[in-house]
C-alpha cells in the first residue's frame, strides 16, 4: 500500500507533469531553445545537435600523442584542436588565436591530419570551432545567431 | 598470382605487404596512417630480457600461453628473416644490430634494431655516460634523476647540463620545433659546442631523441665533432620524434608503385570484396586473401565501446584466455585497475598459418591477420613492441601470398 507522502508526492509530481508543464508549453510561446541561447549563449555554452555529437567522436579518438604538433609551431599546434577547445564551449574564447593561427596556414591542419595515427578529422574540427565561436560573438553582439 | 590485400599501414602492415610482394603476390595495402607505430620509442623490440631474438620470443611464449608469439611457436625461427625485411624496406633508418638502451626515465630496455641516432647511443660495456639535460626545458631537465637510476643499474652514469637552450627567447619548445631547429647544421654545431663547454666526465653524451627529423644521422655526427665526444640518443615517450621519423621512412617504403598504395579507409569488407572510403570518394577493391592489420584500438582494428567488436570481419574478440564478446569494457578495467587488464589484450586469435578464428573456432581461408589485432598481446607490457608487428606481419604476407586455404 501506498503511503500518504508517496501518494502526495505521486499527485505533486504527476500533476506538474501533466498538467503544469502542458500549460507553460503552450502559453510561453517560445521554444525552449531560444531560452537556451539567451541565457548560456553569452557564457559560451552553444547548443550542441546530434551531427555536432557525431563530429566530436571524431575529437574523442584523440590519444594525445602530440604528432600532429610536428607540422605546425606554437600557437598554431593543431593537438590544440581535439584536445582543449573541443572539450568545452567555454574554453571557446581562449582559442581565437591559435584557431586563427591555424586558418591563416590551413597546410599545417592538412599536414596535422595526414600524421595523426588515430584519424582525427582536424580540419573539420577547427570549422565547427569556428563556427561556434561565431554564434558565441553573435550573441555577446546582442542578437541571436 | 594471388591477389592479397592488406588492410592497415602500420609496421605489421607494411611487412605483410612485403612479404606477399616478395613471395610473387600481387599486392594493394589500404592505408588511413600508421596507428599505433608512430607512437614508437625509436626501438625495435622483440621480448624483454635481451638476448638472441628467437630465444627471448620463445621464453616470452612459455611465459605467456595465450600470447602470439605462443600461438606460432613453430615458426619463430623465421622472425630473423622478418627483422631483416624490415630493417632492409627502411634502410637507413634502421640500424643493423640491436643492444640495450636508456628510457626517458631512465630505465635499460633490450632491442633488436633502434634507429640509427638511437643506436648510437647504446650502452656499450666498460663506457661512462653523462647523460644530458637542459635546465631551461621543463620537459629536458630530468637528466639527474635518469643518471641516478642508470647507476643504480649497475652503469657508471652521471648528469652533465647544457646551456644550448638559454638563448632561446620561449620557453617550452616542442621536441619537433626543437629536432627542426637542429636539422640547420650550424645549430647542431652549437649543440656540439655547448656539449664541450660543460665538459662532461664521459666516453659517451646521451641526448634526448630530438636531434633533426631529415637527416638525424649527420645531425648527430656533426653534434659529436663539435663536442670532441661520442654522442647518441636516448629512446623517447610520447610525444615521440623517432615516431615522426618512422612515419617518414614507413612513407617512402609504402610508396612504392609495386605496392599499390591506396590512402583512405576500409569501410567493408567480405570474401573477395573491399569498400574503400577515399577522400576522391568510395573505391571497390577485389582480392583473393586479405591480411587485417588493422591495429588494436588506436588503429581501429578493435573498437570499444558498450562491447568488443572487431568491425571489418566481424570476427569474435578474444583476450590470451577467452572471449570477451558480451563482456562489458568498463567492468573488465574495474576488476583490473593496477595489473595487467584483458581489455588491453583484446583482439582476434589465429591459427598456426596467420588465419583468424572464427565464432566456430574455424580458420577464415580469406583473411590473415597481424600486429596489433592479434589477441592476446598488449603492446604497453608485453615487451615485444614492434618486432610482434614485423614477424606475425612477415607470416601473414607469406601466408596470404600462397593463396586461400
Amino acid at each position: 500500500m501506498l503511503e500518504k507522502r508517496e501518494i502526495l508526492g505521486w499527485v505533486t509530481f504527476g500533476g506538474r507533469a501533466l498538467v503544469v508543464h502542458p500549460l507553460q508549453v503552450a502559453f510561453r510561446g517560445r521554444p525552449g531553445v531560444d531560452r537556451f541561447r539567451e541565457n548560456f549563449l553569452p557564457e559560451g555554452l552553444v547548443p550542441t545537435s546530434a551531427a555536432d555529437r557525431r563530429l566530436l567522436r571524431g575529437a574523442s579518438r584523440c590519444t594525445s600523442c602530440h604528432l600532429c604538433d610536428a607540422a605546425g609551431a606554437s600557437p598554431a599546434l593543431p593537438s590544440l584542436v581535439p584536445l582543449v577547445f573541443a572539450r568545452s564551449s567555454l574554453d571557446l574564447v581562449h582559442a581565437r588565436p591559435a584557431l586563427a593561427a591555424l586558418a591563416a596556414r590551413p597546410e599545417v591542419l592538412e599536414e596535422g591530419e595526414r600524421l595523426c595515427p588515430s584519424g582525427v578529422p582536424l580540419r573539420l574540427l577547427a570549422d565547427w570551432l569556428v563556427d561556434r565561436l561565431a554564434k558565441v560573438d553573435a550573441a555577446a553582439g546582442g542578437g541571436a545567431p | 598470382m594471388t591477389r592479397v590485400l592488406v588492410v592497415g599501414g602500420g609496421v605489421a602492415g607494411l611487412t605483410a605487404a612485403l612479404a606477399a610482394r616478395e613471395a610473387g603476390a600481387e599486392v594493394a595495402i589500404v592505408s588511413r596512417g600508421p596507428g599505433a607505430s608512430a607512437l614508437v620509442s625509436g626501438a625495435v623490440e622483440v621480448a624483454p630480457g635481451g638476448g638472441p631474438p628467437v630465444e627471448a620470443a620463445r621464453a616470452l611464449a612459455d611465459r605467456l600461453p595465450g600470447h602470439p608469439y605462443a600461438r606460432l611457436r613453430d615458426r619463430l625461427g623465421e622472425l630473423p628473416g622478418a627483422l631483416s625485411l624490415l630493417r632492409r624496406s627502411l634502410s637507413p633508418h634502421l640500424s643493423e644490430e640491436g643492444g640495450r638502451f636508456v628510457t626517458p626515465l631512465g630505465g635499460v630496455r633490450p632491442a633488436a634494431l633502434a634507429q640509427v641516432s638511437q643506436a648510437a647511443g647504446a650502452i656499450r660495456a666498460g663506457e661512462r655516460i653523462a647523460v644530458a639535460g637542459f635546465r631551461h626545458h621543463p620537459g629536458l631537465s630530468a637528466s639527474e634523476r635518469i643518471a641516478e637510476r642508470l647507476a643504480g643499474e649497475g652503469i657508471a652514469a652521471s648528469s652533465v647540463t647544457l646551456d644550448w637552450l638559454d638563448r632561446v627567447e620561449r620557453l617550452g619548445w616542442t621536441i619537433f620545433e626543437l629536432a627542426r631547429l637542429l636539422d640547420d647544421p650550424a645549430e647542431a654545431a652549437r649543440l656540439g659546442e655547448s656539449i664541450r663547454r660543460a665538459k662532461p666526465q664521459a666516453d659517451r653524451v646521451l641526448l634526448p631523441a630530438f636531434v633533426g627529423i631529415e637527416r638525424p644521422e649527420q645531425s648527430l655526427k656533426l653534434v659529436s665533432e663539435a663536442a670532441g665526444v661520442a654522442c647518441g640518443e636516448r629512446l623517447a615517450g610520447l610525444p615521440t620524434l623517432p615516431g615522426l621519423r618512422l612515419r617518414r621512412a614507413m612513407d617512402r617504403a609504402l610508396g612504392a608503385p609495386e605496392l599499390h598504395p591506396v590512402a583512405g579507409e576500409v569501410v567493408e569488407l567480405r570474401d573477395g570484396h573491399a569498400r574503400v572510403d577515399r577522400e576522391s570518394g568510395e573505391e571497390e577493391l577485389r582480392f583473393d586473401v586479405a591480411v587485417l592489420a588493422s591495429g588494436k584500438y588506436v588503429g581501429g582494428g578493435i573498437r570499444c565501446g558498450r562491447s568488443f567488436v572487431e568491425p571489418l570481419g566481424g570476427l569474435p574478440v578474444h583476450d590470451g584466455q577467452g572471449e570477451l564478446n558480451g563482456r562489458a569494457p568498463e567492468r573488465l578495467l574495474a576488476d583490473a585497475p593496477c595489473g595487467p587488464c584483458p581489455a588491453f589484450e583484446a583482439g582476434v586469435r589465429i591459427d598456426g598459418s596467420s588465419r583468424p578464428l572464427d565464432a566456430t573456432g574455424a580458420p577464415v581461408a580469406w583473411l590473415r591477420a597481424a600486429g596489433a589485432v592479434l589477441a592476446g598481446s598488449d603492446f604497453a607490457a608485453d615487451g615485444a613492441g614492434l618486432g610482434l608487428a614485423a614477424f606475425t606481419g612477415y607470416l601473414a604476407g607469406r601466408s596470404a601470398a600462397a593463396g586461400r586455404g
